[in-house]
């Protein structure tokens, strides 16, 4: 009986070592049994001395002792498990993988279980790369700029969401109260679709605005939106509008007593 | 028992908030604003509150109940100073804080509520 088991263990063990995949075999008491030459080259210590090792003492996770462990569920509920952990084999945290599978033996009664490894470290490192360049995207993406002095300008270009506008008036109340401007020009000439949500996020801007001292006035509605604003039955009030932003420009200067004359040659 | 200071520069009351005011404290500014304005026949009032990182319903309608009977007393109320932030949340709380001018800094407002009564005289001649 007992060669027998072994004559398996071989066997298996022979599949294994192929793999470039690191697996590791554990028992019920999550003694390791077996494991595979990707396993073991992942740590200095030889695979004769990983074998008898606790899996928890090999694999340190935060998910180890605890009832997440996912050998113990894999054991306890008969189904393979898989779930993203961060893994510490030597120094280094890394995120893997893992996919845990009961092992049974002939008789079908779970004798334990294997413990795949995928290394995602690389598409996890992707990931929050990404996230991190969507939010520098977000920081570019609103300039606010002074075109004269008293005079802020905003152009708004892409889609405008609720976080964005929320940005959007957070800088140009800063910047309003900083720089000390009388009037903020939102330019919505690069935005390309309007609803009733950015127009209501437009208005708040507006009023926030006016509750500063200072004056916000829209330009660049084009027509196709201008016909939407009026669909959507969308009330502008008194916030002044301009087609252009050329003349919430002339709008500025009037407003602040600033007259702009060509001179003569 | 704290009490906000209310100082009169011409014909104008000056008040400003340098601290957080609860309902009782806010209540006893506009009893008093009335009293003063009565006695000293101030055409304008300026409440500054730069200093205030909070402005909740109360005291926004507060603000806005000041500017109303203050306008029945023909004197012009400004508010200035207000933060970005106290801005955003009166702004999502839909508080209008009607009758209510404002204006960036004390100088602006000084220059305001000025522009509001000559263009009161104005119509008036």
């Amino acid at each position: 009986m007992k060669s027998k088991e072994n004559v398996e263990k071989d066997e298996i063990f022979e599949i294994l070592s192929l793999s470039p995949t690191p697996v590791l075999i554990i028992d019920k008491d999550l003694n390791i049994v077996q494991l595979n030459e990707a396993i073991a080259s992942l740590t200095e210590i030889s695979a004769d001395e990983i074998i008898g090792m606790k899996c928890y003492d090999f694999l340190k996770t935060d998910f180890c002792k605890t009832e997440k462990c996912l050998c113990k569920r894999a054991i306890k509920e008969n189904k393979i498990i898989s779930e993203e952990v961060i893994i510490c084999v030597t120094e280094e945290e890394v995120f893997y993988k893992v996919i845990a599978t009961p092992r049974k033996n002939k008789q079908g009664e779970i004798i334990g279980c294997t413990e795949s490894l995928i290394d995602i470290s690389t598409i996890k490192k992707l990931e929050e790369t990404t996230v991190k360049m969507a939010k520098e995207i977000m920081e570019v993406a609103n300039p606010i700029v002074s075109v004269f002095e008293g005079i802020l300008a905003l152009p708004i270009i892409g889609t405008l969401d609720s976080k964005r506008t929320q940005q959007i008036m957070e800088n140009l109340l800063k910047q309003i109260v900083e720089t000390g401007s009388k009037i903020a020009i939102i330019d919505i000439t690069g935005v390309t679709m309007i609803d009733t949500l950015v127009a209501n996020h437009l208005l708040q801007t507006v009023s926030a605005v006016s509750l500063l001292g200072a004056e916000a006035i829209i330009t660049g509605i084009r027509p196709a939106v201008a016909q939407t604003i009026v669909h959507l039955g969308i009330d502008l009030g008194e916030i002044v509008t301009r087609a252009s932003m050329a003349e919430g420009l002339q709008y500025g200067f009037n407003k602040l007593g600033i007259k702009v004359i060509r001179e003569s040659k | 028992m704290q009490k906000i200071p209310i100082l009169k520069i011409e014909d104008n009351l000056i008040v400003s908030l340098q601290f957080d005011i609860d309902d009782r404290l806010a209540l006893e500014l506009q009893t008093d604003l009335l009293n003063e304005i009565r006695r000293t026949k101030a055409l304008g009032v300026l409440i500054e509150i730069s200093a205030l990182d909070m402005v909740d319903s109360f005291m926004g309608r507060t603000l806005s109940d000041i500017a109303k009977m203050s306008a029945s007393m023909n004197a012009y109320t400004v508010v200035v100073g207000i933060q970005p932030s106290v801005a955003i949340t009166l702004v999502e709380l839909g508080l209008r804080l009607e009758s209510v001018h404002t204006a960036m800094n004390v100088e602006d407002g000084i220059a305001l509520l000025k522009d509001l009564k000559t263009t009161d005289t104005e119509t008036n001649d």
